[in-house]
């Protein structure tokens, strides 16, 4: 455990030789944040169903140096990707192995709208450094912090106004190698007024391998832009925190569908804030947890402008001896009439081990508004899983099926068919390997 | 006239109760130590084993610190400004009847609606009268003896059934469970004991009264009622206190123990002085309310909530045998400044357990209402049901509504559920009643009381009828 | 019964009506028409006085009363009864509980004896049964999970109970299929008397099928462009608004359902 303080420590001292002077700013207040903050506890609300210290145990906050990177051999990675990409999806293909860019795999030359910070010219650098780490609050958020102190390079995704890209950005983040260091994604998408895009963002560790990452996501959707921003982290072995903060302008549209495989510890903070009138955000997302897996999904809907609406749908599947953890809030301020604002988190409890923790939030500072949030936990009908079994579906293929079909709602919505098949094949053999016989 | 201006108007009506009542007090200095709680117990001439249960809580509290996560914002207490015994002179020998009752006091009952004769007293329910630190009172004392039932003082209680006592005080929240209610232990003055036999169905409705009057002074009262196996009882209690401009501590704790197919249904109705239009003065009641139930038995909570500046309290019940049932029906309404932050807690332990909370806050004016609730199903709560249900209803735009509902569950065969919505007295609701000739001042209460129907329907029949002329009241104003 | 003189008003600061006149005498059925947009509701709502619809100009004068300045559950004591086009739902508060808060508030306010409990439940239930809904009804919450056409039969039989002088009918036809139709044409028909007036507000001639009107009104930007008989409806059925040429910002509108 103290291995992790002494880490912060030296963060905070900035021994290192950083890349990128430029973004030495934004190191720099990131680093002074942190003096102010401890690793969170059980005594942070935030993090109180986590056991945090013990979690972390073994694991490297440190970033991974890119020299190290380079240092290993390139050649398997060729044959890791044909089995880890989705394929058949027609997008602009960005790939990152261990949280550095691996220009070989990817389509750099003709991916339109985007940048490494590294590559970035000086006004790219100038917008980069006025948005990062601007769409939020700070206060008390220590991971995301960590990320910003060692920023040395990230993904500018910044599409300009009016623009309607023709195809995804699909980015692909894999972990492979024994415990590298942490791996630090760090993504800044910007859509400009009016413009269109989709992000498909990918998840892996191919090889299994155990790993860190710490990410940090902000996308900002100004005036009229519409952004749809599918995630699917599939890395099971990865020990992963993000951070992911959304700020809306007026009548703007913020699409996301999330598909999460918890890990060891696996922890999702989503905060959304609705800054301009008119803005509409969608969240739909699924957590599966089974083993001795963690995972923890934090949302939060800063409902700030008027007329605003939106809608969030989570379902959770919460296996063996498993902790899932759940906390949606929607955050209604004073100004903010004629708010609609929906939350649902429905569970399954698969297993008697397994434990399930959710707290749906509602705080309204305003009156004329329309606000309703929903949790479920229970297990699966029995009615439902007698008719199939009178049909002469096994026990356990029964449970396996009505398990997917409960996630369902949430995989179907998402847009690309290459992507669904995709989630969906994965989703499927993950729950072939469940132990069904144990459980009731 | 806008629904804005109709609503704003009746924001500023008065408390009913807010007289004080003049008489010779006795009451101690500001001030807190051991000695204070010496006095204390020597005062009700306690038996050893309760100045030592007092001695080892206050030291508990000492290192204890001030709870922070509620959503709810007052200035530091400084617990040596207040005076933790007031008492009538007139209670110095404690009257055997109501003949030897100061009139004094017997008028400020009278005052308030509660006629303390027998003769005259709502047919079929038994009082304890509870006036600052001491209990005045208990009426059909001898009536409720001749089925077995105990309902006195817990002052008489710790000398006159010292074995109850010390079987059952603290089991339920125990003097550590959190800084209120460790305070309790130390200095708690009196309060009411109830102990129903056996299979015994309480004949009449057994209520308590508490009134604080004296200044600077805080009540803390403990109740403790025994259900014994397989009998029944129903409970209520009432609370009013003089407008004054400065914040008076009330920190109660309340432990309900239904034994095997016991059931214990506790009702409040809470009008502590909220304060004024300006959160000047006011009630802040800190109160710890917890039932454990066993096998077979039933605890059912409903409160209706409408004083205090600040409401802290969550009523719980720990559902420990298996088939147990617990129930927790809330009204609360926050107006001009008042805070509340308030609903339950359901520890599911045994099998086939099952709960419901119905929670319906109304907030108003500048007040800010939460409920916060747990509902933790433990790994051997095999078949629990939980049904949630929080409504919050808005009136004017300077309110807030908030919910924090904590579910746990840890076993796959529970079924959890909970909802919230929320909703405001819309123009158009109040437009269709106006057209209907209804004026918009008995719209709204008609409106919020439709939104209450759920809870209300709970309370024991008289006081149903009270609630909602509370209710009334408190959203009373003069429409222009 | 009412005479409105040169009616001019806005709703959310836009001039809606602009100079609008019309008498109702006892017992005449007047029927309003007009394309969407004309003005017909802003008609009804300024008459119940619903905020936000102010008269900048003009007079109406209601049974010897200047309705603009009572406040709107005064003029429904007075006798206006208001049928909403989209009548809204109260949770919580029963049908019946609102009905008789109502009842009572209106006898108060005209000195007329209140009702027992027994006698208002005999009548509620008489009422129910005129408008075809089951008196189960009364025990639900006022409009709560009604379908369209519930509402609008609910609305006809609070309209019986209250026994107004002048009932206003804003589009309460729109929406129903003919068997409802004929419930609520059959209500209407029960009330009329010659005490009683009826303005009936509709964009289709169908309720009139039904609903035989003294005069017929073509309300079109704010103005009444054209009154007549029963004769006028059947000509605006068949040729649509666009003829009276009235310069409004709609063209001919379809009339066939």
């Amino acid at each position: 455990m103290n291995n992790l303080t002494s880490i912060t420590t030296d963060f905070t001292h900035g021994h290192q030789a950083h890349k990128n002077p430029w973004l030495k700013s934004v190191r720099d207040a990131a680093r002074s944040r942190l003096k102010g903050l401890k690793l969170p506890t059980q005594k942070t609300e935030d993090w109180k169903y986590l056991k945090l210290e013990k979690l972390l145990v073994n694991e490297q906050l440190e970033a991974q140096s890119v020299r190290e990177l380079h240092a290993k051999s390139a050649d398997d990675i060729d044959k890791l990707l044909a089995q880890s990409l989705i394929s058949g999806l027609d997008g602009y293909r960005l790939v990152f192995v261990n949280g550095v860019f691996v220009s070989k795999l990817s389509h750099i030359n003709s991916t339109p709208y985007s940048v490494l910070f590294s590559e970035a010219n000086p006004a790219q650098q100038a917008l980069i450094v006025a948005h990062l780490d601007t769409s939020h609050n700070y206060y008390n958020d220590y991971f995301s912090s960590l990320n910003s102190a060692q920023l040395e390079d990230g993904l500018l995704i910044h599409i300009p106004q009016d623009c309607i890209v023709d195809k995804p950005f699909y980015i692909v983040n894999l972990t492979i190698g024994e415990r590298p260091k942490a791996n630090m994604m760090r993504l800044l998408i910007i859509a400009e007024r009016g413009s269109k895009a989709t992000l498909i963002e990918h998840e892996d560790a191919p090889l299994k391998h155990a790993g860190m990452v710490n990410t940090v996501i902000e996308c900002f959707v100004n005036d009229k832009a519409h952004l749809i921003h599918n995630r699917i982290q599939l890395d099971e072995s990865v020990t992963s925190l993000c951070s992911h903060r959304v700020k809306q302008g007026r009548s703007s549209i913020y699409q996301q569908h999330q598909i999460s495989l918890a890990s060891k510890l696996k922890r999702n903070d989503i905060t959304v804030s609705l800054q301009g009138e008119y803005g509409r955000t969608d969240i739909r997302g699924t957590f599966c947890a089974r083993h001795q897996q963690t995972i923890d999904t934090h949302t939060c809907t800063e409902h700030i402008a008027p007329n605003c609406s939106s809608n969030e749908v989570f379902r959770g599947l919460v296996d063996n001896q498993a902790n899932a953890v759940f906390n949606g809030r929607i955050h209604i301020h004073p100004n903010a009439q004629k708010t609609l604002a929906e939350l649902s988190n429905k569970n399954l409890l698969l297993s008697d081990l397994a434990t399930i923790n959710t707290k749906p939030e509602l705080e309204i500072y305003a009156d004329d508004v329309k606000c309703s949030h929903g949790a479920t936990v229970g297990q699966i009908d029995s009615e439902s899983l007698f008719y199939l079994q009178s049909r002469g579906i096994p026990r356990g293929e029964a449970k396996r099926l009505l398990s997917l079909a409960f996630i369902a709602e949430v995989v179907d919505q998402l847009g690309e068919n290459s992507v669904r098949d995709f989630v969906t094949q994965r989703l499927s053999s993950l729950f072939t390997s469940l132990q069904y016989e144990g459980a009731n | 006239m806008s629904d804005s201006n109709v609503i704003d108007e009746r924001l500023n009506s008065g408390y009913d109760a807010g007289f004080i009542t003049d008489i010779e007090m006795q009451t101690f200095d500001p001030g807190l130590d051991e000695n204070v709680i010496r006095k204390i117990s020597a005062k009700k001439n306690e038996p050893k084993f309760m100045l030592e249960w007092r001695l080892n809580a206050y030291r508990q509290w000492l290192a204890m610190e001030r709870p922070s996560w509620a959503h709810v914002n007052y200035p530091e207490i400084d617990f040596n400004a207040i005076a933790y015994y007031s008492s009538p002179k007139s209670q110095e020998d404690a009257p055997k009847s109501l003949a030897e009752v100061d009139p004094e006091l017997l008028r400020t009952y009278e005052k308030l609606g509660i006629p303390l004769h027998e003769q005259e007293a709502l047919a079929g329910v038994a009082v304890d009268i509870v006036f600052d630190s001491v209990s005045i009172i208990t009426t059909f004392k001898e009536k409720l003896a001749e089925s077995g039932v105990i309902f006195c003082s817990l002052s008489e209680a710790v000398i006159n059934h010292p074995e109850l006592i010390k079987k059952y005080l603290g089991s339920v929240v125990p003097i550590n469970d959190n800084f209120y209610a460790a305070l309790n232990c130390a200095v708690f003055s009196d309060g009411s004991f109830v102990y129903i036999p056996k299979g015994v169905r309480c004949p009449m409705e057994l209520s308590t009264y508490f009134r604080i009057n004296e200044m600077n002074t805080g009540q803390f009262e403990r109740t403790l009622i025994i259900a014994d196996e397989g009998s029944y009882v129903s409970y209520l209690e009432g609370c009013t206190a003089p407008s004054r401009d400065e914040n008076q501590l009330h920190g109660a704790v309340v432990e309900l123990v239904a034994l095997k197919g016991a059931q214990i249904k506790y009702s409040t109705v809470q009008n502590w002085y909220p304060g004024d239009a300006d959160g000047k003065g006011g009630i802040y009641n800190f109160v710890t309310k917890r039932g454990i139930c066993h096998r077979d038995a039933k605890i059912s909570w409903t409160q209706v909530e409408t004083g205090s500046a600040i409401t802290w309290k969550y009523p719980s019940v720990i559902l420990l045998g298996d088939n147990s049932v617990g129930e927790f029906y809330s009204v609360a309404l926050t107006r001009n400044a008042q805070q509340a932050d308030t609903g339950t807690k359901m520890i599911h332990l045994g099998r086939n357990t099952r709960s419901t909370i119905i929670s319906k806050g109304i907030s108003a004016g500048k007040g800010s209402n939460s409920y916060r609730g747990l509902v933790n199903i433990s790994p051997k709560a095999q078949g629990a049901r939980n049904f949630t249900q929080c409504d919050s209803l808005l009136i004017g735009d300077k309110c807030a509504a908030h919910t924090f509902p904590y579910i746990v569950s840890k076993n796959p065969s529970a079924i959890v559920e909970h909802e919230a919505t929320t909703s405001k007295v819309s123009e158009d609701q109040l437009f269709l009643c106006q057209q209907r000739g209804i004026d918009p001042e008995k719209a709204v209460s008609m409106i919020v009381n439709g939104f209450c129907k759920s809870v209300f329907k709970e309370l024991p029949m008289e006081f149903a009828v009270e609630a909602g002329k509370l209710l009334e009241v408190s959203l009373e104003g003069s429409v222009g | 019964m009412l005479k409105i003189t040169n009616l001019t008003a806005k709703v959310y600061g836009k001039e809606i009506l602009k100079g609008l006149n019309i008498e109702v005498k006892p017992g005449e059925v007047h029927a309003i028409m007009g394309p969407n947009g004309s003005g017909k509701s802003t008609l009804s709502n300024v008459l119940a006085g619903r905020d936000k619809y102010a008269a900048t100009d003009g007079r109406i004068i209601f049974a010897g009363k200047d309705l603009l300045s009572l406040e709107p559950e005064d003029r429904a004591r007075e006798g206006i009864f208001l049928a909403f086009q989209y009548p809204v739902e109260i949770p919580g508060v029963s049908n019946l509980e609102f009905l008789k808060t109502s009842l009572e508030c209106l006898h108060t306010y005209q000195n007329k004896p209140l009702l027992s409990a027994v006698e208002f439940m005999k009548l509620a239930r008489e009422k129910c049964a005129l408008v075809d809904l089951n008196t189960d009804f009364l025990k639900r919450g006022v409009n709560e999970g009604f379908s369209g056409g519930e509402k609008k039969r609910n609305e006809i039989m609070q309209m019986l109970m209250l026994e107004p002088k002048l009932c206003l009918l804003d589009e309460t036809d729109s929406g129903l299929d003919i068997d409802a139709l004929k419930v609520v044409a059959d209500g209407i028909n029960a009330l009329r008397s010659p005490e009683r007036s009826f303005i009936l507000i509709t964009h289709y001639q169908r309720l009139l099928d039904y609903v035989q009107p003294d005069f017929v009104h073509v309300l079109a930007d704010g103005q009444i462009v054209k009154s007549g008989g029963s004769e006028l409806a059947l000509e605006l059925e068949e040729k649509g608004y666009g003829w009276l040429d009235s310069g409004t910002e709609q063209s001919a509108s379809p009339l066939k359902v």
